[in-house]
């Protein structure tokens, strides 16, 4: 079911297009996370929703009803913000009591929600303190917290653990995804971190300029990229440029005149394009040839071991630099530098994208 | 800095000696009702002058804080321009504005009301002491409101609160430092008005000030002046002081806009 749904929401500033036309719907219960770099319009699409923003175009509807032109505090919504925002002359109870209060609910009933929710959090025993007496990760809880105690219909998080370090931000994404699953809460994420994203969201909103170029699954997004930048945006991506030719099931010619087929037909024929494969799916080959893979030679460039994993980085004839990603083996010489090193991979695992 | 001392300590000394260590200035003083009314005036003006100046700066201080920073500056240099007047100045164009044919008596009658005294009494020190003080609460209580993180009120603002509980819940609490610095500042400052009270208000708006102008000019009791003076300073110190231990306190007098 529909929670929320952009239609044509544009937002424009003078000449500066911050987000350009989008549509964009989040099922309940869904954790979506648009993720892009920055200035690419992600806060802008979560400030239209949240009504901080007026639209330039296009309208905003939750639950099927049309709040475009409702004020934000009269869209019964949720925002965690980076910097927390907890109110600091209050104590922690009194700042997850606020928005109840406002709700006008009895005195009893918000001792039994906040301290319900606090349970939720882990924190049941900080409700009397002040939030400067709190760590980043505590106060990011309480600010959570604060929104899940009034049963939104979406909470929004703009890079919420943006000012958090990197240890303490991994704990907290399992967290918080935690808590997002158990309690069924629709959630609207913002972060530039790719990681972070593919590992939390149900499905990922790929923005870059203002545009949405992608919407889909972390896996779509990882294995089926739309677009060079989808490709090169998310993990590591190994890239070879060409044209477009009309080979069995789609295939690209390289400058070399080395043929690399394709997963599926392209329906570019005779433009330049690149043909994109994950490193994880290069593998360094023996001289027996096989069917239905692509193989390139090049020369070893350098390894670079990363404990479980070695990347082993070939540099081709024309100059492309190619990664392949192997498990580390003790029992096994790698390979020396310099040396010539065939790579072999899958048709199927071999993306056509358009320069 | 010792420019600036030699002159204090001259003034203790003088409260002291006279010309043999005595403490008669003090304790004549303790002792004169002119001294404890005048004390009593000074305290009861000074409070009046900076509750209102207060009640007055923080409806403005709050509205500049919501400008851009370009008409924030372009507004408070019209608020500062009475400031760099000199308040000689400032006391008599009050005089043309509240005396009994002034500007505001002019218009009442014109309009058939009766012309009302706002001039040598109680009301016409309050009114200047008030306007002369508003730009020095004006800079507290803005810096106050603008070190504020504007996430605070978005963030209650999406929680449902309207905007009258976000000034009343937030903004305002949180802005009770500046008001204070502001507050206190505003009371040193009353305790050496003395043109002021001397222009547009009555005889029994006397302050310490002129107190000590009564003792140097008139009485020529030196002794009697630099004890009422050294009192004043002690008072003074003593809101300087507490004004260092608000929290916030430091900025009233540093960083404007
Ligand atoms: N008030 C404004 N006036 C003019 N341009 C603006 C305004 N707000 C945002 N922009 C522009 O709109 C674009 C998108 O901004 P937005 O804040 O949505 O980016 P973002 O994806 O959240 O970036 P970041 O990751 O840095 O937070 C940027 O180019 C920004 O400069
Ligand atoms: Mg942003």
């Amino acid at each position: 079911m529909t929670m929320i749904r952009l239609e044509g929401v544009s937002k424009r500033y003078g000449a500066v297009v911050a987000l350009d036309k989008s549509d964009l719907a989040v099922d309940k219960g869904e954790f979506v996370t648009l993720l892009g770099s920055s200035g690419s319009g992600k806060t802008t699409l979560l400030n239209v929703i949240a009504g901080m923003i007026a639209p330039t175009t296009g309208r905003v509807l939750v639950d099927g009803e049309d709040i475009t032109s409702l004020p934000p505090n009269r869209r019964n919504l949720g925002m965690v913000f980076q910097n927390y925002a907890l109110l600091p002359h209050m104590t922690i109870f009194e700042n997850i009591a606020f928005p109840l209060r406002i709700r006008g609910v009895s005195n009893a009933e918000i001792r039994k929600r906040v301290m319900d929710v606090l349970d939720i959090i882990r924190l049941p025993q900080i409700a009397q303190r002040k939030p400067r007496e709190l760590s980043g990760g505590q106060q990011q809880r309480v600010s959570l917290a604060r929104c899940i105690v009034y049963n939104p219909s979406l909470i929004l998080m703009d890079e919420p653990l943006g000012a958090l370090d990197r240890r303490l931000r991994e704990q907290m994404q399992v967290e918080i995804k935690k808590i997002q699953t158990e309690s069924g809460i629709t959630m609207l994420y913002v972060t530039h971190d790719q990681e972070e994203a593919l590992s939390m969201s149900d499905r990922i909103v790929l923005m870059d300029n203002g545009k949405i170029l992608q919407i889909g699954s972390p896996s779509d997004l990882y294995f089926r990229p739309k677009s060079l930048f989808a490709a090169t945006f998310l993990g590591m991506s190994n890239i070879l440029r060409g044209r477009f030719t009309t080979a069995s099931g789609g295939g690209i010619c390289l400058p070399g005149g080395e043929e690399i087929r394709l997963s599926s037909e392209t329906p570019m024929t005779g433009e330049i394009g690149c043909a994109m494969v994950r490193p994880e799916n290069v593998k360094l080959a023996g001289p027996d040839a096989q069917p239905n893979t692509n193989e390139v030679v090049g020369e070893l460039v350098m390894s670079v071991m990363l404990g479980g994993i070695t990347n082993h980085h070939v540099e081709l004839a024309d100059g492309t630099r190619l990664i392949a990603q192997e498990q580390t083996r003790i029992d096994r010489a790698p390979p020396l530098r310099g040396e010539r090193i065939r790579l072999r991979w899958e048709a199927s695992d071999t993306i056509g994208l358009p320069e | 800095m010792a420019i600036f001392l030699a002159p204090l300590w001259s003034v203790l000394r003088q409260s002291l000696f006279d010309p043999n260590f005595t403490l008669n200035g003090y304790s004549e003083i303790i002792e004169s009702h002119l001294f404890i009314k005048i004390l009593y005036n000074t305290l009861q003006i000074s409070l009046t002058a900076a509750f209102v100046t207060l009640i007055v700066g923080y409806p403005i201080a709050y509205h500049l804080s919501r400008q851009s920073p370009r008409r924030r500056a372009l507004l408070l240099i019209l608020v500062m321009l009475p400031f760099w007047t000199s308040i000689l100045v400032k006391s008599y164009a009050f005089m043309v504005i509240l005396g009994q044919d002034g500007i505001i008596n002019t218009v009442l009658y014109s309009v058939g009301l009766p012309k009302i005294q706002l001039l040598y009494n109680r009301t016409g020190v309050i009114i200047g002491t008030v306007h002369f003080l508003v730009p020095f609460v004006l800079f507290p209580i803005m810096t106050s409101l603008l070190g504020q993180n504007p996430d605070l009120a978005r963030a209650a603002q999406i929680m449902g609160a309207s905007r009258l509980r976000i000034f009343l819940r937030i903004t305002l609490p949180l802005s009770l430092p500046g008001v204070a610095a502001g507050g206190l500042l505003a009371l040193v400052q009353t305790f050496g008005f003395f043109i002021t009270t001397a222009l547009l208000g009555g005889r029994g708006d006397l302050m310490m000030a002129n107190l000590i102008d009564l003792y140097t000019r008139e009485i020529l009791n030196w002794n009697l002046a630099s004890a009422v003076a050294v009192t004043l300073l002690a008072l003074s110190g003593g809101i300087i002081f507490a004004l260092g231990r608000v929290r916030g306190g430091m900025s009233a007098f540093g960083q404007a806009a």
